[in-house]
């Protein structure tokens, strides 16, 4: 598997099955935990009616969602739950109601299974990358003012770089990214670590290669533009207090070309979120080979010192007796 | 085969088959002991049992020490290591290898020093089970292996990391 999907099939399937089964007039009662990459994590229950808690109405199923970006999320939303929640909802094109939210989720949505359609379970599938999309959206309507700025002031070459930095910590140990809006391009930057030394070095050899291949590739020439750096880039040094030695700083130049139609948008929001899971998934993938390789190559040297041994007489010619005795002609 | 390895293989060979020349010798300290001379610790060695150590170097990163003695032979090789994805990957091979030195018999569990990469240790035993000369074999066809598997795995993970970015960074095409 060469690149990792961006829906949650877990979610897809379960929520495929209960409409199935909820149209064959058979409803199930599902009550499940789905997990996604970045420890994020999807309850999908069935929804007690209210006043009657024994009692379950079969016909509304509930999906909360917890994860660590949320606290900055709100962050970069101005701590204003109800504004983060209505973008989320306008992203599944407002089909969905919000519910109160299950306890230690952060967000919860009623799910109608009477209104249910198949291209509403691929949205809700992708809700972890809707979510996240958040800052990305606003940096792109912040790039749309600046470049207007830019355009009305006819000045020659001049760029506006607004000041301010979303910065999302989706990941335990501060990794996470950062995004700023200048008036020709979005910048993003992630803050990657490293599991071990030889993580390290492979990433490294990774990296290089995510640098090179578009100076190289002319066909991939109109991708964004890759950085790298263990020192926090001077955009975003202001706002990281603390770096550590394991930090690296891989930068994402996104064009106008990149977000210039709301579909284009949303893969390349989608594709940039995938970047830290795909890194890093392919660093094991290599190791996983290495060490089959390494398994196989023992096999061989295996091989070549047997043929050392001596062998035992040669089993032609020797005649054995029932009882294992050997007959000898002298 | 490269012209500069010819040489230093064909040395190394020439000296092992001089030095596999083992034969029982019972430990002259411990009653009904019989160990390998060379493993013995250094205080307790004794000099008539140990013969000259052979150092076969062929440059900075890749050479060779011998240490014979009258039952047993000690062979530490460091294996090249130009840059530190070498470093990893020999080290894991080598690590690889060395769990499972149960099988492998003449190989030792770990380099006599940090200096080598790997250690393997051939005493009478080894050379009364099995042929000598097939030993011999055996450590020069695995010097040659080990270089060519160690530059394949680093041209593989090269490629890898090309083909990943650059399908990556494909998916930005529109």
């Amino acid at each position: 598997m060469l690149h990792l999907p961006n829906e949650n099939l877990l979610i897809q399937k379960t929520l495929y099955e209960a409409l199935e089964k909820f149209q064959q007039k058979t409803p199930i009662i599902i009550d499940r935990i789905v997990t996604d990459f970045d420890f994020t994590q999807y309850h999908l229950s069935t929804v007690t009616i209210p006043g009657n808690e024994a009692e379950l109405d079969e016909s509304k199923v509930l999906l909360s969602y917890r994860s660590k970006a949320w606290a900055s999320l709100l962050k970069t939303a101005d701590s204003d739950v109800s504004k983060l929640s209505s973008f989320i909802l306008s992203k599944l094109n407002n089909k969905f109601e919000l519910f109160t939210t299950e306890q230690s989720y952060d967000f919860t949505i009623l799910i109608d299974l009477n209104t249910l359609e198949m291209g509403d379970i691929v949205q809700l599938s992708l809700i972890k990358i809707h979510i996240l999309s958040y800052p990305f959206i606003q940096a792109i309507s912040e790039y749309e003012s600046l470049n207007a700025e830019v355009l009305k002031s006819e000045e020659e070459g001049k760029i506006l770089t607004s000041s301010k930095i979303y910065h999302i910590e989706n990941r335990p140990n501060h990794e996470g990214f950062y995004i700023i809006a200048s008036s020709d391009r979005i910048t993003v930057i992630f803050n990657t670590k490293f599991q071990d030394y030889n993580d390290q070095i492979f990433g490294k050899v990774f990296i290089q290669e995510f640098i090179d291949s578009r100076k190289r590739n002319r066909a991939i020439q109109s991708s964004p533009q890759v950085l790298f750096s263990t020192m926090p880039p001077l955009e975003i040094s202001k706002s990281v207090t603390k770096t550590n030695e394991d930090d690296h700083f891989i930068t994402f130049v996104l064009f106008p070309r990149h977000f210039s139609n709301k579909e284009i948008e949303f893969l390349s929001i989608a594709k940039i979120l995938q970047f830290r899971n795909y890194f890093h998934y392919h660093i094991k993938c290599s190791k996983a080979y290495l060490h089959s390789r390494m398994r196989y190559r023992v096999g061989t040297f295996l091989k070549v010192l047997n043929r050392a041994k001596i062998e035992e007489e040669s089993e032609s010619g020797v005649k054995k007796t029932f009882s294992g005795k050997k007959m000898v002609s002298f | 085969m490269s012209q500069s390895l010819k040489p230093y293989l064909s040395t190394v060979e020439a000296s092992l088959e001089a030095c596999i020349n083992l034969a029982n010798f019972p430990s002259q300290e411990v009653e009904r002991h019989n160990r390998p001379e060379v493993e013995v610790e250094v205080a307790r060695q004794s000099a008539e049992l140990l013969y000259q150590p052979i150092h076969i170097v062929r440059n900075e990163f890749e050479k060779v020490l011998i240490e014979p003695s009258v039952n047993s032979l000690r062979m530490s090789i460091k294996i090249k290591q130009s840059d530190e994805i070498e470093k990893i990957l020999v080290h894991k091979f080598t690590n690889f290898l060395e769990q499972r030195s149960d099988s492998f018999a003449i190989l030792r569990r770990k380099p006599i020093s940090d200096e080598y990469s790997i250690s393997f240790l051939i005493t009478n035993k080894h050379t009364e089970t099995m042929k000598s000369k097939e030993l011999v074999k055996f450590i020069i066809e695995f010097m040659e292996e080990v270089d060519k598997e160690i530059s394949e795995m680093k041209l593989f993970l090269n490629a890898r990391a090309r083909f990943v970015a650059e399908q990556y960074l494909t998916e930005f095409i529109y």
